[in-house]
């Protein structure tokens, strides 16, 4: 019933160190190709990885970069300016006779 | 030991047959029941395991183009935006309940027991507070709570708060333009949220670079304003110092050139910050400068004159007789303002003294169909156009259902309803040679930094000829250097203008209120060469109630001001021609 089974188990291989050695040259070069086709993978997502990194710290910075910028805004409000000016450094707008326009051709 | 070659026992190959046959049923059952499950998962389940499958390895990820910027006419922000973070909650994943209600109430301030009900709640997804301030999501962040999520938003910043927030107006919760420019150009400024596919590993990091997309279709756009920002500041700042001076109830101010009909500023007092809107009534989000209409009084005046002068129907130097203050219509008494009791005039005299009779005399020469002629071609009775949203068109009724009493009223600005707009957009046509022009808030739109429209001054039409103009400047100038107006005069600069003192209409009582009036006054400088158009407009103040004393000031400081800053030397200033050269 299990000859087969039989016969496979008695089967041997011969291989003759010619053979034996293009066999061995074959497995190389397919393990050379498969890492060939694995290494520009494997760097991709290492790249990917850094981008990532990179652009979340972009992102971070352009977070950062927007709340400066409100900030110089709300610090340039005229209102606030005028009440520095007037009340903490008592400056007044120049009198008649102060000012001098000069027009650049 | 069995030596080699000996053939196998009869027991032993029995045993040997029976265990191959063993491990050869369970190979044919296993096979048959991965083929099984493969079947099932090949193709009974295929769908939905590959879109499973998708979900483990892919991911969404939002590139969120704000909306855009709102800049003044020198690109200053007036609006822009800040990521921020909204919380949410998924209460199956929450354990501790009432801890997670307490601690999420004492860091965003928040009622603990509203919390509580949004804990308890069957919904995958609830909302507990949008748009936190930058402290407060990251205190909550720390914590760590489970079932506690945090999603980036854009929020709506007016960083100059309370500075030309009637125009600028403001957005809802989800950045949806409600009121001023924010609403009129809300599809030009509103912001794209892009969504991308990506990979992600087995961590859930995203691999894979998002693929960058299109500018031209995905960034948003700024506006630019004409706004001023100084101009702004100090015409709301003058006008604030007004109203609050003589107790009144609101105030505007309107400052244009008159050539292009650029409006430099916009004030309205009280106003509101923009930040924090919902914490005002109503009443103050309105830009009552577009769409409030009201009676003008005196302010109209010139409109009649110029009318009256264009037309040939009169001559500046033709002489009225002001019939001492004393004059009917019909049955209906009119007099003067303060019982003046005026005798002959002259045109220019009855503007400077603001005849009411005077006035009335010169519109009677020009009749009812040629006054009201010109009342439209100078823009009243219909919206100017100005690119804000709820402009009103005043009220103008048509010549057919005028009585007889109604060339006389409108004559002096009764029984006409104008908005502040209107009447400087009429005056800058007066100042500008006779072109009506058509008021603009916007001058430009960018894309990433770059004008892609511009808004360049239009003409609507010819309202009177530049003859016409140049004799009602030299009226105008009179008014502010001999009439009513001399509260309003600069020593630096010579201006023109027109007082107004209107009674208001007093709804309950059906009559004119004796207390609350609307002092006003309008004018351009310098008078030959005008560079802004000023329209002053004070409701019911108290102490005085006369334009020219409650007005006039307001448009000295901010004609004298605004000047200063446009770099329009004075007439006393010295001035040098330097050659860069």
């Amino acid at each position: 019933m299990f000859s087969w089974i039989r016969r496979i188990a008695k089967t041997r291989v011969h291989v003759s160190p010619r053979r034996f050695r293009m066999l061995l040259m074959i497995s190389i070069l397919l393990m050379v190709g498969a890492m060939g086709f694995v290494w520009p993978n494997v760097k991709k997502v290492k790249m990917s990885y850094e981008y990532q990194r990179l652009a979340q710290e972009q992102h971070q910075l352009l977070e950062e970069n927007q709340l400066l910028r409100v900030e110089r805004a709300s610090l340039q409000s005229l209102d606030r300016i005028y009440t520095l000016a007037k009340e903490h450094t008592d400056l007044e707008p120049p009198k008649e006779g102060q000012m001098i326009t000069v027009f650049l051709k | 030991m069995r030596k080699k070659n000996q053939p196998l026992s009869k027991d032993f190959r029995s045993i040997l047959r029976f265990r191959l046959a063993l491990i050869a049923c369970f190979f044919i059952l296993y096979g048959t029941a991965l083929g099984t499950r493969l079947f099932f998962l090949q193709v009974i389940n295929h769908d939905e395991l590959v879109a499973q499958s998708k979900e483990q390895y892919q991911g969404i990820t939002e590139i969120v183009y704000g909306r855009g910027t709102i800049y003044d006419r020198n690109q200053n922000e007036l609006a822009m935006n800040i990521e921020v973070e909204s919380i949410n909650i998924t209460p199956s994943k929450i354990i501790d309940k009432h801890q997670t209600a307490k601690l999420l109430a004492s860091h965003l301030n928040l009622d603990s027991k509203t919390i509580f009900t949004k804990l308890s709640s069957k919904r995958p997804f609830v909302w507990i507070k949008r748009k936190c301030d930058l402290q407060e999501s990251g205190k909550l962040r720390r914590l760590d709570l489970p079932g506690v999520g945090f999603i980036s938003e854009q929020k709506r910043l007016y960083p100059k708060r309370e500075l030309g927030a009637n125009v600028t107006g403001f957005v809802g919760m989800d950045n949806q333009g409600l009121a001023g420019v924010e609403h009129f150009y809300q599809s030009t400024l509103k912001g794209t949220t892009v969504r991308r596919v990506i990979e992600k590993d087995a961590r859930g990091r995203n691999i894979g670079a998002i693929q960058q997309t299109e500018k031209s279709e995905t960034t948003s756009k700024d506006v630019v304003l004409t706004l001023d920002e100084v101009v702004q500041f100090i015409a709301e700042h003058h006008l604030k110092d007004q109203v609050e001076k003589y107790q009144a109830k609101s105030g505007t101010a309107i400052v244009m050139e008159p050539y292009t009909g650029e409006i430099l500023a916009l004030a309205n007092f009280p106003q509101f910050n923009p930040n924090k809107f919902s914490a005002y009534p109503p009443q103050k989000w309105a830009n009552p400068a577009i769409s409030s209409s009201f009676e003008p009084g005196s302010i109209f005046k010139p409109i009649a004159a110029a009318a009256a002068l264009d037309s040939g129907a009169v001559d500046l130097d033709d002489l009225f007789f002001c019939e001492n203050g004393k004059f009917h219509i019909g049955r209906v008494p009119i007099g003067e303002a303060s019982s003046h009791r005026f005798g002959w005039l002259s045109l220019q005299s009855i503007i400077a003294k603001s005849s009411n009779i005077g006035i009335i005399k010169i519109a009677q020469q020009l009749g009812d169909q040629k006054f009201s002629n010109y009342i439209r071609k100078f823009g009243f009775g219909e919206k100017t156009g100005v690119d804000l949203p709820g402009e009103s068109s005043g009220q103008l009724k048509d010549v057919s259902q005028w009585s007889d009493l109604s060339l006389a009223s409108i004559s002096f600005g009764h029984e006409i309803a104008v908005t502040p707009i209107q009447m400087v957009t009429a005056l800058s046509a007066i100042a500008n040679g006779g072109n009506l022009m058509l008021p603009r808030i916007t001058k430009a739109v960018l894309k990433n930094g770059k004008i892609v429209e511009t808004f360049k001054p239009k003409r609507i039409r010819r309202v009177i000829s530049d003859k016409t103009s140049r004799q009602m400047i030299e009226v105008l100038k009179n008014t502010v250097k001999n009439g009513t107006g001399i509260p309003a005069a600069l020593a630096e600069f010579e201006a023109a203008g027109k007082t107004g003192t209107a009674q208001k209409y007093d709804q309950a009582s059906g009559a004119y209120s004796k207390e609350d009036y609307l002092a006003s006054f309008i004018g351009f400088v310098p008078a030959d060469a005008p560079k802004i158009v000023v329209l002053v407009m004070i409701d019911s103040p108290r102490k005085a109630h006369w334009g020219g004393e409650v007005a006039g000031p307001v448009f000295r400081k901010i004609s004298k001001e605004v000047l200063r800053y446009l770099n329009v030397p004075s007439k006393n200033e010295r001035v040098y021609f330097l050659n860069r050269a």
